[in-house]
Protein backbone atom coordinates (compact mmCIF):
# COMPACT_ATOMS: atom_id res chain seq x y z
CA UNK A 1 0.00 0.00 0.00
CA UNK A 2 1.45 3.33 -1.08
CA UNK A 3 0.94 5.89 1.69
CA UNK A 4 2.42 8.75 -0.34
CA UNK A 5 0.08 8.09 -3.25
CA UNK A 6 -2.89 7.92 -0.92
CA UNK A 7 -1.92 11.15 0.86
CA UNK A 8 -1.48 12.87 -2.51
CA UNK A 9 -4.91 11.79 -3.79
CA UNK A 10 -6.67 12.63 -0.53
CA UNK A 11 -5.03 16.07 -0.32
CA UNK A 12 -6.02 16.88 -3.90
CA UNK A 13 -9.60 15.88 -3.03
CA UNK A 14 -9.68 18.06 0.04
CA UNK A 15 -7.84 21.04 -1.41
CA UNK A 16 -8.94 22.11 -4.92
CA UNK A 17 -5.98 24.55 -5.16
CA UNK A 18 -3.71 21.52 -5.31
CA UNK A 19 -5.58 20.31 -8.36
CA UNK A 20 -4.79 23.61 -10.11
CA UNK A 21 -1.18 23.24 -9.02
CA UNK A 22 -1.14 19.71 -10.48
CA UNK A 23 -2.47 20.98 -13.80
CA UNK A 24 0.30 23.59 -13.97
CA UNK A 25 3.17 21.38 -12.86
CA UNK A 26 2.34 17.69 -12.58
CA UNK A 27 5.82 16.39 -11.86
CA UNK A 28 6.63 19.21 -9.44
CA UNK A 29 3.62 18.43 -7.24
CA UNK A 30 4.08 14.67 -7.40
CA UNK A 31 7.76 15.09 -6.49
CA UNK A 32 6.69 17.07 -3.42
CA UNK A 33 4.71 13.98 -2.35
CA UNK A 34 7.66 11.70 -3.05
CA UNK A 35 5.75 9.62 -5.56
CA UNK A 36 7.90 7.04 -7.29
CA UNK A 37 8.43 7.27 -11.05
CA UNK A 38 6.08 4.32 -11.48
CA UNK A 39 3.37 6.01 -9.42
CA UNK A 40 3.83 9.27 -11.32
CA UNK A 41 3.37 7.48 -14.64
CA UNK A 42 0.24 5.76 -13.34
CA UNK A 43 -1.24 9.05 -12.11
CA UNK A 44 -0.34 10.93 -15.31
CA UNK A 45 -1.84 8.16 -17.45
CA UNK A 46 -5.01 8.10 -15.35
CA UNK A 47 -4.43 4.39 -14.84
CA UNK A 48 -7.30 3.81 -12.38
CA UNK A 49 -6.80 0.07 -12.19
CA UNK A 50 -3.09 0.60 -11.45
CA UNK A 51 -3.90 3.16 -8.76
CA UNK A 52 -6.47 0.78 -7.26
CA UNK A 53 -3.85 -1.93 -7.07
CA UNK A 54 -1.21 0.36 -5.60
CA UNK A 55 -3.55 1.51 -2.84
CA UNK A 56 -4.98 -1.88 -1.99
CA UNK A 57 -2.76 -4.83 -1.49
CA UNK A 58 -5.37 -6.77 0.49
CA UNK A 59 -7.62 -7.75 -2.38
CA UNK A 60 -8.28 -6.98 -6.04
CA UNK A 61 -11.07 -4.49 -6.19
CA UNK A 62 -13.63 -5.48 -8.78
CA UNK A 63 -13.17 -2.79 -11.46
CA UNK A 64 -16.77 -1.75 -11.68
CA UNK A 65 -18.01 -4.13 -9.05
CA UNK A 66 -21.58 -4.88 -9.45
CA UNK A 67 -23.53 -5.09 -12.66
CA UNK A 68 -27.27 -5.00 -12.84
CA UNK A 69 -28.88 -8.25 -13.87
CA UNK A 70 -32.46 -9.03 -14.65
CA UNK A 71 -34.41 -9.09 -11.40
CA UNK A 72 -36.04 -12.38 -12.30
CA UNK A 73 -32.64 -14.05 -12.34
CA UNK A 74 -31.88 -13.29 -8.72
CA UNK B 1 -41.95 -6.84 20.46
CA UNK B 2 -38.29 -6.02 19.98
CA UNK B 3 -36.94 -5.77 16.44
CA UNK B 4 -34.95 -8.76 15.21
CA UNK B 5 -32.24 -6.53 13.80
CA UNK B 6 -31.47 -3.80 11.32
CA UNK B 7 -30.17 -3.84 7.77
CA UNK B 8 -29.03 -0.64 6.07
CA UNK B 9 -28.02 -0.57 2.41
CA UNK B 10 -26.07 2.59 1.63
CA UNK B 11 -24.15 4.14 -1.28
CA UNK B 12 -20.85 5.96 -1.46
CA UNK B 13 -21.44 8.04 -4.60
CA UNK B 14 -18.85 7.71 -7.35
CA UNK B 15 -16.09 9.74 -5.75
CA UNK B 16 -16.51 8.49 -2.21
CA UNK B 17 -14.58 11.12 -0.27
CA UNK B 18 -16.65 13.85 -1.88
CA UNK B 19 -19.99 12.12 -2.36
CA UNK B 20 -20.71 9.91 0.63
CA UNK B 21 -23.57 11.21 2.77
CA UNK B 22 -23.37 11.93 6.50
CA UNK B 23 -26.19 9.42 6.99
CA UNK B 24 -24.31 6.65 5.19
CA UNK B 25 -21.15 7.37 7.21
CA UNK B 26 -23.10 7.14 10.47
CA UNK B 27 -24.60 3.78 9.56
CA UNK B 28 -21.22 2.41 8.48
CA UNK B 29 -19.64 3.57 11.73
CA UNK B 30 -22.43 2.27 13.95
CA UNK B 31 -22.95 -1.19 12.44
CA UNK B 32 -21.53 -4.38 13.89
CA UNK B 33 -20.72 -5.70 10.43
CA UNK B 34 -20.12 -3.82 7.17
CA UNK B 35 -20.23 -5.66 3.84
CA UNK B 36 -18.92 -3.71 0.89
CA UNK B 37 -18.36 -3.68 -2.81
CA UNK B 38 -16.77 -0.32 -3.43
CA UNK B 39 -14.39 -0.04 -6.38
CA UNK B 40 -12.64 3.20 -5.49
CA UNK B 41 -9.52 2.84 -3.35
CA UNK B 42 -9.98 6.04 -1.40
CA UNK B 43 -13.50 4.89 -0.64
CA UNK B 44 -12.14 1.70 0.81
CA UNK B 45 -9.70 3.65 3.00
CA UNK B 46 -12.59 5.72 4.31
CA UNK B 47 -14.60 2.59 5.13
CA UNK B 48 -11.61 1.19 6.99
CA UNK B 49 -11.32 4.35 9.05
CA UNK B 50 -15.02 4.17 9.98
CA UNK B 51 -15.35 0.51 10.88
CA UNK B 52 -12.82 -2.26 11.39
CA UNK B 53 -15.32 -5.06 10.88
CA UNK B 54 -15.38 -4.97 7.08
CA UNK B 55 -16.28 -7.87 4.82
CA UNK B 56 -15.44 -7.60 1.13
CA UNK B 57 -18.09 -9.03 -1.20
CA UNK B 58 -15.91 -8.94 -4.32
CA UNK B 59 -14.58 -12.45 -3.73
CA UNK B 60 -18.07 -13.79 -4.47
CA UNK B 61 -17.20 -13.34 -8.15
CA UNK B 62 -14.25 -15.68 -7.88
CA UNK B 63 -16.26 -18.24 -5.92
CA UNK B 64 -19.02 -18.54 -8.50
CA UNK B 65 -19.30 -19.23 -12.21
CA UNK B 66 -21.37 -16.21 -13.24
CA UNK B 67 -22.51 -12.90 -11.84
CA UNK B 68 -26.03 -14.05 -11.03
CA UNK B 69 -24.64 -16.76 -8.77
CA UNK B 70 -22.22 -14.20 -7.30
CA UNK B 71 -25.09 -11.90 -6.36
CA UNK B 72 -27.02 -14.76 -4.82
CA UNK B 73 -23.98 -15.59 -2.72
CA UNK B 74 -23.67 -11.96 -1.61
CA UNK B 75 -27.29 -11.92 -0.49
CA UNK B 76 -26.84 -15.22 1.33
CA UNK B 77 -23.76 -13.99 3.18
CA UNK B 78 -25.40 -10.82 4.40
CA UNK B 79 -28.62 -12.58 5.39
CA UNK B 80 -26.65 -15.19 7.34
CA UNK B 81 -24.80 -12.48 9.25
CA UNK B 82 -28.06 -10.71 9.99
CA UNK B 83 -29.31 -13.70 11.98
CA UNK B 84 -26.58 -13.15 14.58
CA UNK B 85 -25.98 -9.38 14.46
CA UNK B 86 -28.11 -6.50 15.63
CA UNK B 87 -27.10 -4.07 12.91
CA UNK B 88 -25.57 -4.80 9.52
CA UNK B 89 -24.68 -2.30 6.83
CA UNK B 90 -24.05 -3.07 3.16
CA UNK B 91 -22.20 -0.55 1.03
CA UNK B 92 -22.30 -0.25 -2.77
CA UNK B 93 -20.93 2.52 -4.92
CA UNK B 94 -23.09 5.24 -6.44
CA UNK B 95 -26.70 4.98 -5.37
CA UNK B 96 -27.07 1.51 -3.84
CA UNK B 97 -30.40 0.87 -5.54
CA UNK B 98 -29.55 2.02 -9.06
CA UNK B 99 -28.47 -0.83 -11.34
CA UNK B 100 -27.56 -3.01 -8.39
CA UNK B 101 -29.47 -6.27 -8.16
CA UNK B 102 -28.48 -7.68 -4.74
CA UNK B 103 -29.35 -4.49 -2.86
CA UNK B 104 -33.04 -4.75 -3.71
CA UNK B 105 -33.05 -8.50 -3.11
CA UNK B 106 -31.52 -7.90 0.33
CA UNK B 107 -34.07 -5.30 1.39
CA UNK B 108 -36.91 -7.52 0.24
CA UNK B 109 -35.65 -10.66 1.97
CA UNK B 110 -34.78 -8.85 5.17
CA UNK B 111 -38.25 -7.31 5.39
CA UNK B 112 -39.90 -10.64 4.63
CA UNK B 113 -37.94 -12.19 7.50
CA UNK B 114 -38.99 -9.51 9.96
CA UNK B 115 -35.92 -7.28 10.06
CA UNK B 116 -36.00 -3.51 9.78
CA UNK B 117 -34.45 -2.82 6.38
CA UNK B 118 -33.79 0.50 4.75
CA UNK B 119 -32.03 1.66 1.61
CA UNK B 120 -30.47 5.12 1.73
CA UNK B 121 -29.95 7.24 -1.39
CA UNK B 122 -26.53 8.03 -2.80
CA UNK B 123 -25.14 10.07 -5.69
CA UNK B 124 -25.46 8.00 -8.87
CA UNK B 125 -23.65 8.11 -12.20
CA UNK B 126 -26.77 9.72 -13.64
CA UNK B 127 -26.63 12.50 -11.04
CA UNK B 128 -23.03 13.19 -12.04
CA UNK B 129 -24.01 13.12 -15.72
CA UNK B 130 -26.71 15.75 -15.14
CA UNK B 131 -24.10 18.00 -13.53
CA UNK B 132 -21.22 17.42 -15.93
CA UNK B 133 -23.25 17.55 -19.14
CA UNK B 134 -25.54 20.33 -17.90
CA UNK B 135 -28.76 18.38 -18.39
CA UNK B 136 -31.97 19.19 -16.55
CA UNK B 137 -34.62 16.50 -16.98
CA UNK B 138 -37.24 19.18 -16.39
CA UNK B 139 -36.56 20.58 -19.87
CA UNK B 140 -37.64 17.62 -21.97
CA UNK B 141 -37.95 14.63 -19.64
CA UNK B 142 -35.43 11.80 -19.64
CA UNK B 143 -35.29 8.08 -20.43
CA UNK B 144 -32.84 5.78 -18.75
CA UNK B 145 -32.27 2.15 -19.78
CA UNK B 146 -29.81 -0.62 -19.22
CA UNK B 147 -28.18 -0.82 -22.68
CA UNK B 148 -28.60 -4.58 -23.24
CA UNK B 149 -32.21 -4.41 -22.06
CA UNK B 150 -32.80 -1.55 -24.51
CA UNK B 151 -31.17 -3.52 -27.33
CA UNK B 152 -32.83 -6.86 -26.69
CA UNK B 153 -36.37 -5.62 -26.13
CA UNK B 154 -38.86 -3.74 -28.26
CA UNK B 155 -38.54 -0.52 -26.34
CA UNK B 156 -40.40 2.51 -27.64
CA UNK B 157 -37.73 5.15 -27.77
CA UNK B 158 -38.98 8.71 -27.31
CA UNK B 159 -36.76 10.93 -29.47
CA UNK B 160 -38.28 14.03 -27.90
CA UNK B 161 -36.48 13.29 -24.63
CA UNK B 162 -32.81 12.56 -23.93
CA UNK B 163 -31.84 8.89 -23.70
CA UNK B 164 -29.35 7.52 -21.19
CA UNK B 165 -27.97 4.01 -21.72
CA UNK B 166 -26.09 2.27 -18.90
CA UNK B 167 -23.64 -0.60 -18.85
CA UNK B 168 -22.17 -0.24 -22.33
CA UNK B 169 -19.15 -2.07 -20.94
CA UNK B 170 -21.14 -5.33 -20.89
CA UNK B 171 -23.40 -4.68 -23.86
CA UNK B 172 -24.88 -7.88 -25.26
CA UNK B 173 -24.78 -9.72 -21.94
CA UNK B 174 -27.50 -12.38 -21.65
CA UNK B 175 -26.24 -14.65 -18.94
CA UNK B 176 -24.31 -12.43 -16.55
CA UNK B 177 -21.03 -13.74 -17.90
CA UNK B 178 -19.64 -11.02 -20.20
CA UNK B 179 -17.20 -8.45 -18.90
CA UNK B 180 -16.69 -6.62 -22.19
CA UNK B 181 -18.81 -4.92 -24.81
CA UNK B 182 -19.75 -7.34 -27.60
CA UNK B 183 -18.81 -5.54 -30.89
CA UNK B 184 -21.68 -7.22 -32.72
CA UNK B 185 -24.13 -5.98 -30.08
CA UNK B 186 -22.72 -2.48 -30.49
CA UNK B 187 -23.24 -2.66 -34.23
CA UNK B 188 -26.84 -3.77 -33.67
CA UNK B 189 -27.37 -0.97 -31.15
CA UNK B 190 -26.14 1.54 -33.71
CA UNK B 191 -28.59 0.13 -36.26
CA UNK B 192 -31.44 0.21 -33.77
CA UNK B 193 -30.74 3.82 -32.80
CA UNK B 194 -30.29 4.66 -36.50
CA UNK B 195 -33.94 3.82 -37.10
CA UNK B 196 -35.03 6.78 -34.96
CA UNK B 197 -32.06 9.19 -34.89
CA UNK B 198 -30.26 10.67 -37.91
CA UNK B 199 -26.68 9.40 -38.54
CA UNK B 200 -25.20 12.80 -37.64
CA UNK B 201 -27.01 12.95 -34.29
CA UNK B 202 -24.44 13.40 -31.50
CA UNK B 203 -23.93 10.63 -28.95
CA UNK B 204 -21.77 11.16 -25.88
CA UNK B 205 -19.71 8.64 -23.96
CA UNK B 206 -19.66 9.78 -20.36
CA UNK B 207 -17.54 8.71 -17.41
CA UNK B 208 -17.70 10.67 -14.17
CA UNK B 209 -14.40 11.28 -12.44
CA UNK B 210 -13.96 8.86 -9.56
CA UNK B 211 -10.88 10.68 -8.28
CA UNK B 212 -10.96 14.45 -7.80
CA UNK B 213 -7.64 14.81 -9.58
CA UNK B 214 -9.24 13.98 -12.91
CA UNK B 215 -11.85 15.48 -15.18
CA UNK B 216 -14.81 13.44 -16.38
CA UNK B 217 -14.34 11.58 -19.67
CA UNK B 218 -16.72 13.18 -22.18
CA UNK B 219 -16.40 12.16 -25.82
CA UNK B 220 -18.94 12.99 -28.51
CA UNK B 221 -19.28 11.37 -31.93
CA UNK B 222 -22.03 11.25 -34.54
CA UNK B 223 -24.26 8.20 -34.15
CA UNK B 224 -22.81 6.82 -37.40
CA UNK B 225 -19.50 6.38 -35.54
CA UNK B 226 -20.90 4.81 -32.35
CA UNK B 227 -18.85 1.66 -32.87
CA UNK B 228 -15.63 3.69 -32.67
CA UNK B 229 -16.06 4.39 -28.97
CA UNK B 230 -13.80 2.50 -26.63
CA UNK B 231 -16.24 1.70 -23.82
CA UNK B 232 -15.03 0.78 -20.35
CA UNK B 233 -16.88 -0.69 -17.38
CA UNK B 234 -17.57 2.89 -16.31
CA UNK B 235 -19.12 4.12 -19.55
CA UNK B 236 -22.61 5.53 -19.83
CA UNK B 237 -24.03 6.78 -23.13
CA UNK B 238 -25.99 10.00 -23.45
CA UNK B 239 -28.11 10.79 -26.50
CA UNK B 240 -29.84 14.16 -26.60
CA UNK B 241 -33.38 14.61 -27.91
CA UNK B 242 -33.61 15.05 -31.64
CA UNK B 243 -36.98 16.66 -32.08
CA UNK B 244 -38.98 19.25 -30.17
CA UNK B 245 -42.24 18.44 -28.48
CA UNK B 246 -45.40 19.84 -29.98
CA UNK B 247 -47.90 21.38 -27.63
CA UNK B 248 -51.14 19.47 -27.13
CA UNK B 249 -53.42 22.31 -28.28
CA UNK B 250 -56.70 20.75 -27.21
CA UNK B 251 -55.59 20.26 -23.61
CA UNK B 252 -53.86 23.63 -23.56
CA UNK B 253 -57.01 25.45 -24.74
CA UNK B 254 -59.30 23.52 -22.40
CA UNK B 255 -57.14 24.28 -19.38
CA UNK B 256 -56.73 27.91 -20.38
CA UNK B 257 -60.51 28.30 -20.76
CA UNK B 258 -61.04 26.68 -17.35
CA UNK B 259 -58.53 28.92 -15.63
CA UNK B 260 -59.97 32.07 -17.25
CA UNK B 261 -63.43 31.05 -16.06
CA UNK B 262 -62.09 30.54 -12.53
CA UNK B 263 -60.48 33.97 -12.64
CA UNK B 264 -63.74 35.59 -13.78
CA UNK B 265 -65.64 33.91 -10.95
CA UNK B 266 -63.38 35.37 -8.24
C1 LIG C 1 -23.82 -1.68 -12.04
S1 LIG C 1 -24.10 -0.05 -12.51
C2 LIG C 1 -23.86 0.76 -10.97
C3 LIG C 1 -24.42 2.14 -10.93
C4 LIG C 1 -24.26 2.80 -9.59
N1 LIG C 1 -24.95 2.08 -8.56
C5 LIG C 1 -24.75 4.24 -9.62
O1 LIG C 1 -25.57 4.60 -8.78
O2 LIG C 1 -24.30 5.01 -10.46
C6 LIG C 1 -22.68 0.23 -13.47
C7 LIG C 1 -22.95 1.24 -14.55
O3 LIG C 1 -23.02 2.53 -13.96
C8 LIG C 1 -22.47 3.47 -14.84
N2 LIG C 1 -21.26 4.01 -14.22
C9 LIG C 1 -20.49 3.46 -13.26
N3 LIG C 1 -19.43 4.25 -12.98
C10 LIG C 1 -19.57 5.34 -13.78
C11 LIG C 1 -18.83 6.52 -13.97
N4 LIG C 1 -17.71 6.74 -13.29
N5 LIG C 1 -19.28 7.40 -14.88
C12 LIG C 1 -20.39 7.20 -15.60
N6 LIG C 1 -21.14 6.11 -15.47
C13 LIG C 1 -20.75 5.19 -14.57
C14 LIG C 1 -22.10 2.73 -16.13
O4 LIG C 1 -23.20 2.79 -17.02
C15 LIG C 1 -21.86 1.35 -15.60
O5 LIG C 1 -21.99 0.38 -16.60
Amino acid sequence: MSDNLKRFLVDVTENPDLKDQYKKDKTGLMDQYNLTKEEQTMVANQDLDGINKALNDEYDLAPNSIIRVNKKQL
Amino acid sequence: MENKGYLYVVGTGLNTLNHITQEAKRHIAQSEHVFHLVPDPLGLSLLKSLNSNLHYLGDCYALTTDRIAAYQLMVKRVMTQLTTAHKVCVVFYGHPGIFVSPSHALIQQAKEQGYVAQMLPGISAEDCLFSDLGIDPASAGCQSYEASYFLLNQVTCNVQAPLILWQLGVLGDFAGERLTCDPKALELLQQKLGKVYPPQHPVTLYEAATLSLYEPRIETLPLAKLTEFNFSQRSTLFIPACSDVVRDESIYLELKKHQLKELNNV
